[in-house]
């Protein structure tokens, strides 16, 4: 067995490159592909509910512009899967190891930030937490709890996810030494 | 604009959020910090991230994460500019 793994990680090495390329363009996917929609869609949205919590005209408007950051999301939530395939493939590939304290970096805030908060994102945006089955599935009520958990969620996230990808960047772009 | 509707009320508050940013800025550095201190010091034996370096580091950027937090949950939930200074922006846009 450690043979024909030893043979599949020779088979692939001369492939480094196009799967950095793969990971990298996943990475941006996943970084960006709701940023349009999160500042000048959504969170206006939300603002002026939030000024304006009982207007019939803005709870509609906000209920639509989630409904449809919800089916946005598919762009981020399909290319971070392909990360977490090419990150550690990355690494096994490239012959990683945790002397390299700037990738050691960068896998904790990946292992221990972003992967909590994507799997609680998918249950938000696509599971039990979509807010087009909470409303089919418990009601008017049972979708409001539903949205202000999403809420809660992005206003959280939002200064982690913009400070800690700023760092994973930068760490994966100047591969910079820390440490001894 | 719209008729009135009856809503729950959010639960946030600028004095919430000023907790849950603290919460943020030292609960994050906490864990990656102390997954270091097990991968280098604990399982590889490298002590320099126990130094003043590595540890004035981590405060500074737990410090600079809090405020980050405290202004962006303030300004993304419409908290500013507060409701006397608000003008006619305010509304965001129309339906």
């Amino acid at each position: 067995m450690p043979a024909a793994i030893d043979a599949l990680r020779e088979w692939l090495s001369p492939w480094y490159l196009e799967i950095k390329f793969v990971h990298l363009a996943a990475v941006m996917a996943w970084i960006w592909s709701t940023s349009v929609a999160y500042v000048y869609y959504l969170v206006p949205a939300f603002q002026a509910w939030r000024r304006h919590p009982h207007d019939a005209g803005v709870i509609a408007q906000r209920d639509w512009v989630i409904d449809r950051f919800d089916r946005g999301a598919v762009i981020e939530h399909i290319a971070f899967p392909v990360v977490m395939i090419s990150g550690p493939l990355l690494y096994w590939v490239g012959g990683w190891d945790s002397s390299a304290t700037w990738l050691t970096i960068k896998l904790l805030i990946v292992f221990g930030l972003f992967v909590p908060i994507e799997c609680f994102d998918y249950h938000l945006s696509h599971l039990g937490g979509n807010k087009r089955h909470a409303l089919a599935r418990g009601g008017p009520d049972h979708r409001e709890r539903k949205l202000h958990q999403h809420w809660w969620f992005l206003l959280l996230t939002t200064p982690l996810i913009i400070y800690f990808t700023g760092i994973v960047v930068f760490l994966a772009v100047t591969k910079i030494g820390v440490g001894p | 604009m719209s008729d009135n509707v009856p809503s729950p009320v959010f639960s946030g508050s600028p004095r919430r959020y000023r907790r849950l940013a603290l919460l943020l800025g030292i609960g994050s550095h906490a864990l990656l910090y102390g997954g270091m201190v097990l991968i280098e010091w604990v399982w590889h034996g490298r002590a320099w991230i126990v130094g003043s370096g590595p540890i004035a580091f981590t405060a500074v950027s737990a410090l600079l994460l809090t405020l980050l937090g405290y202004h962006s949950l303030m300004f993304v939930d419409a908290q500013y500019p507060p409701a006397a200074r608000r003008s006619r922006h305010d509304r965001g846009p129309s339906p």
